[in-house]
């Protein structure tokens, strides 16, 4: 059909029409509201307050020395300017409701602070002269402080007020959490100002986390005579750059607190295990497994560091399906990616791929198999001196292609496949076979190769092995009783302090290791699971 | 250290140091990527694939009730072109994105709802009929699936097939929905087509997809139509409209908020069963959260809004989503809670639950003020004639004389409800109710006479919330009293014959009544209820 046809006579009229239209909103609208007035409330609202009995006390975050570190080393990176970091702004899934704020992983790593703490605000550090005559940085906080009962409107401010989201930290809070001086987000603005300029202090912002603060250092850079937006744009990714390449090596408490992840995941995987019986056995059991993990993880942490993916049979050939909400069926597989984030943010990221009924077909066996031998082909090749990160991908390359040439799959040898103009391979296995990991699932992904793919394996780094074989219901390439079957084993490795590489995740790995964990799990565990580790669950 | 204001000399040892900071970004980075290159692989990359298993796409069972809606939006905007867009995809963090979720008005004007991805666009463009009225012509425009004959589908990540799996075509669009469905390549000419101030004028849903917010004020702007600022109240006039349009609810979308409904009270029963469980751990609300929101995800699309858990003292704080403190077993729990349908329909039921089984005298007291204030708001509801905020009135009225009873209120009940006085809204500050529908906080934006001042008409829904909120630290309440909230909310409908009857009552209202259903439930119970499977058969 043809695209509407307007002509003269046509649209004169509709625009006649449309004249008549409103062209304001309603001013004052009420909805379900309650408008707060009456004299009578205004004079008893503001007395008869006792103080807080249970205020709580707070202490210095576990990871506000690492934090200092971490801004130490970025400030080495980017000497003498102005670096703008906000923590983010809560996003919305429809107009008035707010997902659970998530502080930026930029912000939480150069302040120690995690979880919720705190939307709105921004860590600001300034270039200043040390004592030697060295360029050094001085660290500052500028945020939207809570509102307890000492101030008026505790009860009418609905975002900040302690009526409405309870006692939140203050101020003197947040420096003792994290030894740095905290300031009103009223004074952000001269704070930016002060000295800025071409000759003078340049100022770098991490974008895209806090809109009124892009608009409020692109308006001060724009004045001051550092340019406008589109001209900083390349300056400002350098940061980004520069701040994930902080993260690739971890402290030792990281690395802890990562390993804490990875039991909290497995815990959770655990727990999936258990209900994978029951699961078999209703509509949406992609569903039902999806939830119990998320549980697991809401339970005990923070929330889930990605979306889910809970793909039955055919489904895990779909790299990023995440509807779950398919049954799963005897003799098929079930591949979960799924992984915890810590109320420190810090993150982990385990794959498992099992059989719905707990026992491997011979073709899911040979599959899975193929997939493990390259996860375990490139833990050797890490363990080589002088190994670089790349190297695990290109042994996992490596073995699945001899792989498939054993399954009959590959169209020719494997030797031709592996030479630069073959990768026929890649076919059947088409992602990065891992990612650093750490207060991003993806971690530190803005890095320059030479830190990143093309870097040495370096103790305190962390990282995901993740292989896989995906042949799709459709491939005509590969024999019937192999097509919609997918399978990924993943796990999460670290290189200790010896510079040896070695896997942090400690449950299931082989096939028959799988079988058997899953026969030591059902139901009746569940619910007692929670009890037993509540330990484990953050304070 | 504190000031940066920086003298002339600090400045250029600062400048030098900053001298050599780099100023672009590395190009080309592959982090942990794989680049699929070769020859070999480009060969056989698009060949030998059968046809993907599609599913199978039926007429949704709202799109007929969306074609009235849009039928009606239009006559309320006659002569504009209409621009909805479903919404762009959010991230949480970094490359981790949250489960998306259609735009409000996108589902009320299409029938879609769970399960479609960010990007699709829905424009009413004005028409003039053959009898010189004016009508209206829709176009849906969609991104076509990316099939094996595009290199995208395995090297687009965010839509290729290999990532994404098949995607709805547009004839699958246009079968879900009855409207016709175009490539959205061709959305930015559509836009355009006659716009200006003699022509077409556009509105746009603001809010979901600033890319398509952006493109229209891009047309605007360079048609003669204004700038953002000269447009906005246009805008929201469509928001006004569209709102206004969602306060009478069909049948069909009846059905909807009680099928979440349904999913609500069995999470809610969820709930009940593990709730001895809480005072065990250290984070008790969060396993009461966890269980609701598990629920609800397996039972519908998901939650429709973030759940409240507030024990104890935490009970009289609104906004209190954290849900990470202890339950002590004498603490009674608000719990604030809602499914949304597969069709993006909210339930908004709210019950505060004794955690023993059994209130405490002061709680009971409490919560029996609560359940009068909200069945005197239902009565008033149920008189001829009642209007909206009749509600509100007579929940504050009873509010006011419970205070009065309970010896709280410093002032006669009388006194409080003049104008003037309004002290007992020291204890209920917050509005009792609101429209509930595809937002939970539905028609927030309708004119007043839509709303607040409406006559009740069949097919309304909308919650009735009352509540009391006694702080701990509130030196006007008797010690008894402090630190107890209670809360309760039903989810109401103006039936066809106009009368108002509670939907949410397949959990009890009244003290009495959710003692004995607490009595019921216990933690064996609950893994058989959730699933329909009883776990001992699996032994």
């Amino acid at each position: 059909m043809a695209d509407t046809q307007y002509d003269k006579a046509t649209l004169a009229k509709l625009n006649a029409i449309a004249a008549g239209n409103d062209a304001a909103p309603q001013a004052g609208r009420r909805g379900g509201g309650l408008k707060l007035s009456g004299k009578g409330f205004e004079d008893i609202i503001f007395k008869h307050w006792g103080p807080n009995p249970t205020k709580k006390t707070y202490e210095r975050s576990p990871f506000a020395d690492d934090a200092a570190k971490h801004r130490a080393e970025l400030v080495s990176k980017l000497p003498g300017e102005r670096l703008v970091i906000p923590a983010g702004t809560v996003r919305h899934r429809t107009w008035d409701i707010d997902f659970l704020f998530r502080t930026g992983t930029a912000y939480a790593h150069l302040t120690g602070l995690g979880r919720d703490l705190e939307a709105d605000s921004a860590l600001v550090l300034d270039p200043v002269l040390n004592d030697d005559g060295t360029a050094g940085y001085h660290a500052t906080i500028y945020l939207e402080p809570a509102i307890d009962r000492s101030n008026p409107r505790f009860f009418s401010d609905s975002k900040h007020g302690e009526f409405w989201v309870g006692p939140r930290p203050l101020p003197e809070d947040f420096h003792i959490m994290t030894g740095l001086d905290i300031k009103d987000r009223t004074e952000l603005e001269d704070a930016l100002r002060a000295g800025a300029g071409p000759d003078g202090i340049h100022i770098r912002l991490l974008r895209g986390y806090d809109p009124s603060i892009d608009a409020l250092v692109n308006k001060v850079r724009e004045e001051s005579g550092l340019g406008d937006a589109d001209a900083n744009r390349a300056y400002d990714a350098v940061l980004e750059q520069a701040e994930d390449e902080c993260r690739i090596i971890k402290t030792p408490r990281e690395v802890a607190e990562i390993r804490k992840a990875v039991e909290a995941t497995q815990r959770g995987f655990d727990r999936v295990a258990d209900i994978l019986p029951i699961a078999r056995q209703v509509k949406r059991g992609e569903r039902l497994l999806e939830a119990t993990f998320t549980h697991s993880c809401r339970y005990e942490g923070n929330y889930i560091s990605f979306e889910t993916n809970a793909a039955s049979g055919p489904r895990a050939t779909i790299l990023d399906y995440h509807a779950n909400d398919h049954a799963l069926k005897d003799g098929e597989l079930f591949l979960l990616d799924a992984g915890i984030e810590l109320d420190s943010l810090y993150s982990a990221d385990i794959t498992r791929t099992f059989p719905v009924n707990g026992k491997f077909t011979k073709e899911q066996r040979e599959i899975y198999q193929a997939v493990l031998d390259s996860a375990d082909a490139a833990i050797a090749a890490a363990n080589k001196p002088g190994a670089v990160y790349h190297d695990m991908m290109d042994a996992v390359m490596v073995s699945i292609a001899h792989s498939l040439e054993k399954l009959g799959i590959l169209p020719v040898s494997a030797e031709e496949a592996l030479r630069p103009d073959g990768h026929q391979y890649n076919r059947w296995l088409y992602h990065g076979t891992g990612h650093h990991l750490g207060l991003d699932c993806h971690d530190a992904y803005r890095a320059r190769n030479e830190f990143y793919p093309d870097a040495p394996l370096k103790p305190g780094m962390v990282f995901t092995l993740e292989p896989g074989l995906y042949f799709d219901a459709a491939d005509e390439m590969v024999p019937e009783r192999y097509r919609g079957i997918g399978a990924r084993i993943e796990d999460d490795l670290v290189v200790d302090e010896d510079g040896v590489t070695k896997l942090l995740t400690t449950f299931a790995r082989t096939p028959d290791e799988i079988e058997a964990w899953l026969a030591a799990h059902g139901p009746e565990d569940y619910l007692q699971s929670f009890l037993d580790h509540e330990a484990a669950c953050a304070e | 250290m504190t000031s940066t204001e920086s003298n002339g000399d600090a400045l250029s040892v600062l400048r030098a140091a900053a001298a050599g900071n780099a100023t672009e970004p590395q190009k080309g980075k592959t982090a942990g990527g794989l680049r699929i290159r070769g020859a070999g692989f480009d060969q056989l990359i698009f060949d030998h694939w059968g046809d993907s298993p599609r599913e199978e796409v039926t007429r949704s069972p709202l799109a007929d009730d969306a074609a009235k809606h849009r039928d009606d939006f239009a006559a309320a905007l006659p002569g504009e072109r209409l621009v909805i867009p479903a919404g762009a995809i959010r991230f949480r963090t970094n490359d981790v994105t949250y489960n998306f979720r259609v735009s409000t008005p996108f589902a009320h004007l299409t029938g879609l709802g769970g399960d479609i991805e960010p990007g699709p666009v829905l424009v009413i463009d004005p028409v003039v009929r053959e009898d010189g009225t004016v009508g209206h012509h829709d176009t849906l425009y969609v991104a076509p699936p990316i099939g094996h004959d595009d290199k995208r589908f395995y090297a687009d990540a965010m839509h290729g097939e290999f990532w994404v799996g098949p995607a709805p075509t547009l004839a699958d669009f246009e079968t879900m929905t009855g409207i016709e469905t175009r490539d959205i390549a061709g959305l930015k000419d559509a836009l355009a087509a006659n716009a200006g101030a003699d022509g077409i004028r556009l509105r746009v849903f603001r809010g979901a997809d600033p890319a398509v917010e952006a493109l229209v004020d891009g047309i605007r702007e360079a048609s003669g139509l204004g700038d953002l600022k000269a447009n906005l109240p246009l805008d929201q006039v469509l928001e006004e409209r569209e709102d206004e349009l969602r306060v009478i609810k069909t049948p069909a979308e009846i059905d909807q908020i009680r099928q979440a409904i349904r999913a609500t009270e069995r999470g809610f029963e969820r709930v009940a069963d593990v709730i001895s469980l809480a005072p065990k751990v250290k984070r008790g609300e969060r396993l009461i959260e966890s269980v609701f929101m598990g629920s609800c995800r397996f039972e519908a699309n998901d939650v429709s809004f973030e759940t409240v858990v507030g024990s104890g003292r935490r009970s009289t704080f609104l906004h209190y989503m954290i849900n990470n403190h202890p339950v002590a077993a004498t603490d009674a729990v608000v719990l604030d809670a809602g499914a949304e349908s597969q069709y993006l329909y909210a339930a908004d039921v709210t019950r505060t639950l004794p955690v023993s089984g059994k209130y405490s005298p002061a709680q009971r007291r409490v919560a029996q003020a609560v359940l009068d204030a909200s069945n005197a708001a239902i009565a008033a509801a149920n008189k001829p004639g009642a209007h909206y905020h009749d509600l509100m009135a007579a929940a504050m009225d009873s509010i006011a004389h419970s205070l009065e009873d309970m010896g709280i209120l410093p002032v006669s009940a009388e006194e409080s409800l003049k104008p003037n006085g309004q002290q007992h809204c020291r204890w209920l500050y917050h509005g009792t109710g609101h429209h509930l529908g595809l937002d939970c906080h539905d028609a927030q934006h309708a004119r007043d006479e839509y709303y607040p001042n409406a006559e009740l008409k069949p097919g309304m829904v909308f919650t009735m919330e009352p509540g009391l909120y006694f702080h701990d630290n509130d030196l006007l309440v008797p010690e008894e009293y402090r630190g107890i909230g209670v809360r309760l909310e039903d989810n109401l409908l103006v039936t066809e014959s106009g009368e108002v009857v509670i939907l949410s009552d397949g959990v009890p209202r009244d003290p009495d009544g959710i003692e004995a259903w607490m009595a019921e439930h216990n933690p064996q119970r609950y893994i058989a209820d959730l699933t329909g499977v009883d776990p001992s058969a699996e032994a």
